[in-house]
Formats: structure tokens, sequence, C-alpha cells
């Protein structure tokens, strides 16, 4: 790839990461949430991954930490979703509105539904990318 | 009482869990997929006289109370459907080991994700949640479709992907018009907020669904799909994946009053004759029974369109034509697996060598043609008495001579496989063997006894007819 | 008004790439162009003369009910675009094998499977 393009996207890239964080945590109270900032987190990397390459962007993230991450985020979630439905508890206690530290579980399923959707997404684009 | 939503979560639970459990204890994923697969058919079992005939469980999940939260309903036509699926579905994951050999953790994770998408279309009570599990379900079978990776397949999957995902956008289309019409989303809450002119956003739906159900002229992807699929994965998909479809469009006819049920007749006349010609000419044995999965959907759906003369007697052909097909699929696997080919005209011989199969195919031949004795008898005679006495009964020769036609071409696949001279027994495995024995009586005994069956379906179709039953247990009256 | 006509003419313009054109790639996207339409469409369903974001700020806590827009087609959208998501990746997983399989993506050429 050109030199524009990498030197661009290099620039562009904490951007995007900060940008998908802010969008992950504000979750519930600006649209957006886990879903959503998720997927933005994948496209940073998916950028680095397609005007680099494939093996620039293994010094990143490898596979192998991405289908980690990727499996014990997937079983803090059941954990979380259990811990809520059955013990009628709420994680932060704090009943204050319009605030970032409120809102009772759903900024903890955010962050964590964020890294799930997140790998995910690494993980199928670097098997799409992969020769063989 | 336990919650209703217990099966649904513990197959979840397991379908994530075998993965983890897959990298180093491999007989303990096996036992654990299999008894938790037999633990949600003994939970419908013993919650089955709570509910049958017409009493009717709801639950709400979360405390927000209906009609602004989502509840699941379980009333006795969701039962019905959780015991087929629940128990095929355990009767085909214990033939699993012999058929898949390579990446069977995930080979289970999507066929317990497939079977919790069924489950969960059945318990719904909420319209958009019936989508997400409709979903579900269909992504985990274009994923259990292509498991093999074979040349046939892939084009299979593909051509069965493209056109089920068009049906899905329509279902999505009518869903958000109805929502548009009647300003909620809870099922029992649009009884009575239904405008005069409904029309279009029940028939979107219906398109939608009817080409999940594999009516002649959306069935262009069935003969493919179910034939290059492997074993369990047909049993599932032929047996009682497609009639998921016909499931939405009963629930949404006893509902709100539409009247598609002509349109029901014409498209299931249609795939009699066009199922039961095609089923003629084919040589592989598996696209032959796909073919026929078209023309027996075909009779179902001519039963349910004759109007409440008929309601019984299609529903009965679905149980039994659950039970029939399995255990044809069942049977054509072990075929399969022994002589490594799925052409008829190169197989012969094989009833010397494989008798318990041989049986269960003449069983299974016999049933599905309507010969006395067995339970196909039974509900396609009670489909013929329905034809005469409704309005339709110049049309009863249709029925009746593509029988014989069915019965015509699932005789020469016996001879053709299982005749002439052969080697001699061989022993079947047990776990091959045990999901036809139990099938095949089943078969038996419904057809000696159909009074069994008919009685309490009469039941609970008069109780599924009475709308204030289901309003009154959801927004109570 | 406008953005009905909008939807239907997306809906109409992937159905048309699904149908017409050969390439298996574009059948998908035709297909995710189709969702995109249907979920225009959605939207737009739950609009409200003059009304604002779904979206409570402390200003107007009070008055929300009144002025906002529908937030329940929101948030079917939302769920409907991580399904379209699952499809068209498993759809273009599926379509790599084919292609690794056959050399070829013209989908008039898959001609194993017939009878």
């Amino acid at each position: 790839m050109t030199v524009i393009k990498q030197t661009i996207s290099r620039i562009v890239f904490p951007f995007m990461l900060l940008f998908s964080i802010y969008v992950i945590t504000h979750g519930h109270l600006t649209p957006g949430g886990g879903f959503q900032g998720g997927v933005l987190l994948a496209s940073s990397v998916i950028l680095i991954c397609l005007v680099y390459g494939l093996r620039k962007a293994e010094h990143l993230i490898r596979e192998e930490t991405s289908h980690r991450i990727e499996a014990v985020a997937g079983i803090l979630l059941a954990v979380l979703v259990v811990f809520e439905f059955f013990i009628k508890g709420s994680l932060m206690a704090s009943e204050s509105l319009f605030q970032v530290w409120s809102g009772g579980a759903i900024p903890v399923m955010n962050v964590i539904g964020g890294i799930m959707v997140a790998t995910s997404f690494i993980i199928i684009f670097y098997s799409m990318v992969k020769e063989k | 009482m336990m919650p209703v939503y217990i099966p649904v979560v513990v197959l979840l639970i397991t379908g994530f869990l075998t993965p983890l459990i897959g990298i180093k204890l491999k007989k303990l994923r096996r036992i654990l997929v299999n008894s938790s697969l037999l633990f949600s058919f003994l939970f419908f079992v013993f919650l089955s006289s709570d509910v049958f005939p017409n009493k009717i469980i709801v639950q709400n999940v979360s405390s927000w109370l209906p009609p602004i939260g989502i509840n699941m309903v379980l009333d006795s036509l969701s039962l019905i459907f959780l015991l087929l699926i629940t128990g095929i579905g355990f009767l085909a994951s214990l033939v699993v080991e012999k058929y898949v050999h390579e990446r069977k953790s995930e080979f289970y994770s999507l066929f317990l994700l497939m079977i919790v998408g069924m489950m969960g279309i059945v318990l719904t009570g909420d319209l958009f949640n019936l989508y997400v599990f409709y979903e579900i379900m269909c992504i985990a079978s274009y994923g259990l479709i292509v498991f093999y990776r074979t040349r046939k397949s892939t084009e299979a999957a593909i051509k069965y992907l493209l056109i089920s995902a068009l049906g899905s956008s329509l279902i999505l289309l009518g869903i958000a018009l109805v929502y548009g019409l009647t300003g909620t989303l809870n099922l029992a809450d649009i009884i009575t907020k239904l405008p005069e002119n409904y029309a279009i956003p029940f028939s979107l739906i219906f398109v939608g669904f009817v080409v999940k159900a594999g009516l002649v002229p959306f069935h262009i992807w069935l003969p493919d799909a179910h034939s290059e699929a492997p074993i369990p994965v047909s049993v599932m998909l032929s047996g009682v994946l497609v009639k998921m479809g016909l499931y939405v469009i009963l629930r949404f006819y006893f509902l709100f009053d539409l009247n598609y049920l002509f349109i029901i007749l014409i498209l299931g006349l249609a795939s009699i004759i066009v199922g039961d010609l095609m089923a003629l000419q084919q040589k592989d044995i598996k696209r032959m029974l796909a073919y026929s999965t078209i023309s027996q959907m075909g009779y179902i759906s001519f039963a349910l369109g004759l109007g409440s003369v008929g309601f019984v007697a299609g529903t009965f052909h679905l149980i039994n034509h659950v039970l029939i097909k399995s255990m044809l699929f069942l049977i054509a696997g072990s075929v399969v697996l022994k002589v490594k080919t799925r052409d008829m005209t190169k197989m012969k011989g094989l009833g010397f060598s494989m008798p318990v199969e041989a049986i269960g195919f003449l069983i299974g031949a016999f049933a599905i043609s309507g010969i006395p004795l067995f339970n196909g008898f039974a509900s396609k005679f009670m489909i013929y008495m329905a034809t005469l006495n409704s309005g339709y009964s110049f049309l009863v020769f249709i029925p009746i001579i593509f029988s014989v036609v069915t019965l015509g071409y699932y005789m020469r696949a016996f001879f053709s496989i299982f005749g002439g001279t052969g080697k001699k027994r061989e022993k079947t495995k047990w776990t091959l063997a045990l999901p036809v024995l139990v099938l095949a009586s089943l078969c038996v005994i419904i057809g000696v006894f159909p009074q069994l069956i008919t009685q309490n379906l009469q039941l609970v179709i008069n109780s599924l007819l009475d709308k204030a039953n289901y309003y009154c247990a959801v927004l109570g009256c | 008004m406008i953005e009905y006509v909008f939807g239907t003419i997306f809906i109409i313009l992937g159905a048309y790439c699904l149908v017409v054109k050969k390439n298996i790639i574009k059948k998908i996207m035709g297909l995710s162009i189709i969702t995109m339409g249907i979920h225009l469409l959605i939207i737009t369903m739950g609009y409200r003369q003059g009304g604002i974001p779904p979206i409570i700020t402390p200003e107007n806590l009070l008055t929300f009910s009144q002025y906002s827009v529908d937030p329940l087609p929101q948030a079917l959208v939302l769920t409907s675009i991580v399904i379209d998501l699952s499809i068209t990746a498993i759809a273009l997983s599926i379509s790599i094998l084919l292609f690794e399989q056959n050399k070829t993506l013209d989908s008039s050429k898959l001609k194993v499977l017939k009878g």
C-alpha cells in the first residue's frame, strides 16, 4: 500500500481507539453501547491489517490472543447474566442519573460485550485473509 | 413451579461449554450433550400434565409485565412441538459420533444452537423474539449444511442461504408493518388492536415462513440442502425444521382470524403433485427422501387448508411424518455409511446383512404411503374423510392417487437397496439401531391405537380455537 | 414521507441485484441492501412531527414522552443490524469456499446439483 495510506492510518489509529472506548463506556448516556463500540474497535485493527498487511497486524494482536480474550469475555458475560438475572442485586449501587458511574450492570455488560464483539470480528477477518 | 425457560438455558450453556470440554475429555463431551437433550425431553414430559389440554403457562421474563415486557407462553400446541423437537434431537444426537469425525465440538455447538432456536420459536409470546430465535435457528443451519466442505454441499448451502435469507427479510418487513398498524409487539395484545384491513403484513410473514416450509413454488432449496447435509443434520432439517414454518402459520391462524386457508390448500396440492412426480426420477436415496418431504408437507398443508374439519387430520399427519421421516433418514444414513455411495442403482442385497434397517425401511415405506396397521394410514384416512366432508370433495382423487405413487417409488427403493442376494448378517451397532427401533415401534403403536393421539388432539384443537383463553392467560381478564 | 419512497427504492434495487447479477458477492450485497431498505422503513415509521431524539438529558426529563420519537423501532433495527451482519459473514465465508473449489465466482457455472 502506498505511503499516503500508511501515514494517514498511522495517525488516525489512536483516535479510532479512543473514540471506540468512548462509545462503549458511555453506552447508557449517549447513542452507542456494546455492539457499536466493539465494531469500531475491530475496524481500527482491520484498518491496520488492510494497509500494512497481516504480519504487521499480528504484531498488534495475534489470533491466539484474541481467541483467549473472547473466551474469557464470554464466560464473564455468562456469569454476569446469571448474577443479574437470578440474584437481583445491582452491581453499581449509586443511584445517580446522567453520570458515567450509574445504571446498575449496564455499563459492565457494555464493556464486556464490546470486547467480545471486537475480538469476534478480528477473528473473522483474520481467518478470511489468511491463506489456507 | 419451575420456570419454563430452563431447558433453553441449559442447552445454551451446554452449547457454549462443549468446545471447552472437548479439548481434553472427549467422552464427557458426548455424554454431556446426550444427557442435556434427554433432560430437556423429560422436563417437557413431566410438564405436560400441567398444560394439557387447555391450560396455559405464562412466564414473564424480568419483572416488566406484558404488554410492555416479553413473556414466554407454553400451551398445548407448543408442547406437542417441543416434545417432537427434543425427542428427535436426542435421537439424532446419539448417532453423531458415527458420522462426524473432525471438528466435533463445533458440530455439537451448532447443533445445540439450532435446537435452542427451534425451542425459542415455539415458546415465545412476542413477535420480535420470534424473529430473533428464527434467525438463530437459520444461521445455525447454514453453518451445519456446509460442515463437510465438499463441492456439492457448498453449492447447496449458498443456494439455501440466499433463498432463506430473502424469506427472513420478508418476515422482518411484515413484523415492522404489524408494529406500524397496531403499536405493540405482544402476540396477545395484537388480538384486540388489529384494524380492519390487516392482510398485507400477514401475507408477507406468511410468504416468509412458507419459504422455510418447503411448499411449491418455494421448494427449490430443499432437495439440495437436505441431501448434501450430514445425516444428523438431515434428520433434524427434514424432520423438524420444515415444520417450524407451519407452526407459525398455525399459531397466527388461531390467534388472528386470517383467511389464507385457500392459498394453503392450493400450495399443498401443488406440492403433493410436484414432490411425488420428482421423487419418481431420483437415483440418490437422500434426494428421493427430500422430495418425499416436499410431498408430505403438501399433504399436511392440504389438510390444514380444508378448514376446521381438517385441523386434527393435518396435525396428526404432521406428528406422524416427523416420526417416519426421521426414521427413514437414519436408515438411509446407516446404509450410506456401510456402502459408501448414495446411488441406489449401485446397492443391492443389503437385506441380509442389515435386517434391522430393512424392516425399518419397510415399516417407514408402508407407513408413509398409508397402508393399514401403521400410523400413516390413520392420518391419511382422516385427511380423505376430511376432504369428503368439506366443500372440496372433488379433489379427493389427487391425494389418493399420489399415495399410490408414493408407495411405488418407496417399494422400488426398497427392492433396489435391500433385495437380491447378499452377504450374511452383520451385527448393527446399538447406537445406530436404537433410534430406528424406538421410532419404528412408535409408528406401529400409533398405527394400531390411533385414538391415543386423535382424542387428545381433538381436545387440543378445541381449546386452541378459543382465543379468549390465550388472551386471559397472558394479560388477565 | 420521502423516506418511505427511498426505503422502497432500496428494497427494489436490492431485489434486482439479488436476482439479476451473476457474481455471488454482488448477490450477497443485494441481500444486504434489501435489509438496509427495510431498516430505513422501520425507523421512519417511528417518526413524530417536530420530535427530539430519544435520549433523556437533564433538561427534558419531564416532557420527554410528549416530544420524543418512538425508540422501540430503533432498538429493533439495532438487533436486526447484528443479525444481518452475521448472515453476511457466513455468506462470505461460504463464497470463499466456493471460490476455492470452483475457481470462479460465477453463479451460472454452479451446475453440479440438478434434477
